[in-house]
């Protein structure tokens, strides 16, 4: 992706460069003198020169358009898990946005705001959609940026080749908090994830029983629902233009 | 004033006693300020709408400087959110509805019927309409910010614009004021589409009409086919806020991504919009000023009408990070891509029409040079943005947002400022001065360059466009410290051509009826024209008409 960007960017540098380069000495080479009359133009006219012209320019575009598929399909391609994890299915993750933050949902239902955890290594597909508004998950660090569209699935996979930390923010306008609805994605190594995902999903649990407990006192029910987490399954979208 | 018979009433009253033929009550005048309210001359309206922009344009510019000195340093807490939401959507609909569009329809109101030597419009009150319609678009949105204006961005998307995210009235002012507008736009494209097809003066063939006609006629025929989309977009948008509606309400059976390509179809084309008229006018006054004709007229004007063609098919490029299909955006892709053609030709010509000339320099091709410097490098950088692994990179980022603000700025501030001073002269009589005028150049090319270029540099760095503040990471406190500078410098740039526009109307150096020896027709009326253009229509028999009234008077001189 970046590879994209340094590439156009050169020749987009060079042909804006070469037009403003040529604008200015074009004026100070044909600046009117004393006496000097204009060429005429050229005998026979310029039909030879747009032709060539014409032909040149799309080229130029066509090469374009076939250098723009050629790195999509490379910025498309959905990394294989390596390293430790190179055995390991890949991880499939529900991303919610709303005003104004992130939910993950892992498979087994387990979830988390704010930060996404995963494991370095591991191939992870996310699948965005949106409870409200529309948002933009965008980390630069680690793929492309993707809409989070209400009533619609959105696709992206990526892999962390390093544990760290990878910041990002929305980028679509969403309202007043926009501007602070960050993103951050936490790589870390299969043993420690699987670990914090245990550790989340017992912490939810908990929290969960904690809280049906008190409903429970309350409300005098007999039998309290046990705590259980819905997996997060991608709900199936309905109507609506494409 | 050029109105009114010339005659007092006391002469006319005085004539009756000896020409008894002369019967009725002379011509009285009315209050000024009704004249122009019910005036049907195209150069009166076209004024009006000229000075209704420019105004537009000065508010446009305090919008953005406020928006840049919030985001001077990081985490600032000059302007709250809310109030920032709200300047970011005025700015919005202020640049695109209220200056760029109706500056354009201003300059081709008042110059397309001389240069096509056309005693007036098709439909005088239309145009008039047209005017009114946008005055009452545009203080519908400013009159929002005496209560509540729009907080839901530039290009108000639902969800967060219907009523349960954007409860308040500012969604429906915008709509409101937007829609007005476009309404006043569309009906002047009419009109002047429907007068590039009939008034032509006798031998104005379409392969002798000047480029900036030419511009005006594929800005006209592209408005006819996208205004209409928007207002239908707006309606809709309305009947969801107010009457249970669900086009764009994805619980209800209805899509976002509805809304996102009619307002791109139509925000696409504006784009293409902004740049055409000031491409058509740089196509006049290089020529003008380098003494030397275009190599291929036909190109250009053929170029001219395929630039809003290309751009306005290719609106999905704005939706890559949407969920759309791999096709939709390979259309979008290509489609972006062969603008490359069109706007290669026009810069051949106007570098090959510059190689070989003798030039002068003078502020409107000052300006016009400017225009094409600044708005190549927009579009190059707009280039990029079109190739989707880019665009998936980069879109929405402030890289995005200079690429825009580039090619935006070099047509409808450098290309259409260059416009100005170069009809100015033809407007009122009277040059506007040059020294003001290159001050203005000087600080909008250092104003510009300062203002976005550290933002494509931002954009890289990971600043998303449209938020408040940003965090401090990497060089971004520097970038845009930079580009806050930059704007302050870009506004007196603006404002000092403003303020020469209007010292000069009164101060200005006398300019006769043709001041920089031009070839089309508008430089045979008077300046300013009578309200009848032309006594006499001369007949066209090449595309430069005013050449050949030169040499037919030279060749009776001798």
């Amino acid at each position: 992706m970046s590879h994209a960007y340094v590439i156009v960017a050169i020749l987009a540098t060079i042909a804006a460069l070469a037009v403003n380069v040529a604008l200015v000495l074009l004026v100070r080479r044909f600046r009117a003198a004393r006496g000097r009359e204009p060429l005429p133009p050229p005998v026979g006219g310029t039909r030879r020169i747009h032709q060539r012209l014409l032909g040149g320019l799309a080229a130029a575009a066509a090469i374009l358009l076939i250098l723009g598929i050629v790195l999509n399909d490379r910025a498309r391609e959905v990394p294989a898990s390596s390293g430790a994890s190179a055995s390991k299915p890949p991880l499939s993750i529900r991303v919610a946005g709303q005003q104004w933050l992130w939910r993950y949902t892992y498979p087994d239902g387990t979830f988390n705001y704010y930060e996404l955890v995963v494991p370095a290594g591991r191939t992870v597909k996310l699948n965005l959609d949106s409870t409200d508004v529309i948002h933009r998950w965008w980390v630069p660090g680690l793929t492309a940026m993707a809409e989070a569209v209400p009533g619609r699935i959105n696709h992206l996979s990526f892999r962390a080749d390093r544990p760290g930390v990878y910041d990002g923010q929305s980028a679509t306008f969403s309202g007043a908090s926009y501007a602070a609805m960050r993103i951050r994605v936490r790589a870390v190594s299969e043993g420690a994830f699987t670990a914090w995902l245990a550790g989340q999903k017992r912490d939810l649990l908990t929290a969960q029983a904690a809280v049906q407990k008190a409903l429970g006192e309350q409300g005098g029910a007999a039998t309290a629902p046990s705590a259980t987490l819905t997996p997060g399954v991608a709900p199936q979208t309905s109507g609506g233009a494409q | 004033m050029s109105i009114g018979s010339g005659d007092g009433n006391g002469t006319l009253a005085a004539r009756r006693d000896t020409h008894p033929e002369l019967v009725g009550e002379a011509p009285t005048r009315r209050p000024r300020w009704i004249e122009l309210a019910t005036t049907t001359d195209h150069k009166e309206i076209g004024l009006m709408f000229i000075v209704t922009a420019l105004i537009f344009l000065f508010l446009a510019t305090i919008e953005l400087v406020l928006m840049r000195l919030q985001l001077a340093v990081p985490e600032n807490t000059l302007i709250k959110a809310v109030e920032f939401n709200r300047l970011l959507s005025t700015y919005g609909a202020t640049a695109v509805w209220l200056f760029g569009l109706p500056i354009a329809a201003g300059l081709i109101s008042y110059i397309v019927p001389l240069q096509i030597g056309a005693r007036g419009v098709a439909f005088p009150r239309l145009s008039l309409l047209s005017w009114w319609l946008y005055l009452a678009g545009g203080v519908t949105i400013y009159a929002g910010l005496l209560y509540t204006p729009s907080e839901a961005g530039t290009n108000p998307l639902p969800p967060l614009s219907d009523h349960v995210f954007g409860p308040n009235n500012g969604v429906d002012v915008w709509i409101t004021g937007v829609g007005l507008a476009t309404l006043g736009f569309v009906c002047f494209a009419v009109n002047m589409a429907v007068t590039l097809r009939n008034l032509r003066a006798p031998g104005m063939a379409y392969g002798r009409m000047p480029a900036f006609s030419w511009a005006a006629r594929a800005w006209s025929g592209t408005l006819i086919v996208v205004g209409p989309i928007l207002l239908a977009a707006l309606t809709m948008l309305m009947l969801d806020r107010h009457f249970s509606g669900v086009f764009f309400d994805p619980g209800g059976g209805g899509s976002p991504l509805l809304w996102q390509h009619f307002s791109w179809i139509f925000l696409s084309a504006a784009y293409a919009l902004m740049l055409v008229p000031a491409f058509g006018a740089i196509s006049e006054i290089l020529p003008t000023f380098a003494r030397r004709v275009l190599p291929s007229r036909g190109a250009v004007a053929a170029s001219l009408v395929a630039i809003p063609v290309l751009i306005t098919l290719a609106w999905m490029q704005n939706m890559y990070a949407a969920p759309i299909r791999l096709g939709f955006q390979y259309f979008a892709m290509t489609v972006a891509l062969l603008v490359i053609v069109p706007v290669g030709v026009l810069i051949y010509n106007w570098l090959a029409t510059l190689a070989g000339g003798t030039v002068t320099v003078r502020t409107p091709l000052l300006f016009a040079l400017g225009a094409i410097g600044t708005t190549t490098i927009g579009l190059a950088a707009e280039l990029c943005q079109s190739i989707v692994p880019v665009n998936l990179a980069l879109g929405n980022t402030t890289d995005a947002l200079a690429a825009t603000h580039y090619a935006l700025i070099g047509g409808s501030v450098f290309g259409i400022f260059a416009a100005l001073y170069y009809w100015y002269p033809k407007l009122t009589g009277r040059r506007m001065g040059e020294t003001l005028g290159r001050a203005s150049f000087w600080l909008l090319v250092v104003g510009v360059n300062a203002t976005f270029a550290p933002l494509f540099l931002a954009g890289l760095a990971g600043q998303p466009v449209d938020a408040y503040k940003y965090f401090d990471a990497g060089n971004l406190a520097v970038f845009n410290l930079i580009s806050t500078i930059g704007a302050l410098v870009l506004a007196a740039g603006v404002i000092v051509t403003l303020v020469n526009a209007v010292v000069s109307v009164r101060g200005g150096v006398p300019a006769g009826h043709d001041p920089w020896g031009g070839e089309s027709l508008e430089w045979f009326a008077l300046s300013p024209p009578p309200v009848h253009n032309f006594d006499v229509l001369p007949d066209v028999r090449s595309a430069q008409p005013l050449r050949d009234i030169r040499e037919a008077l030279a060749a009776g001189r001798d």
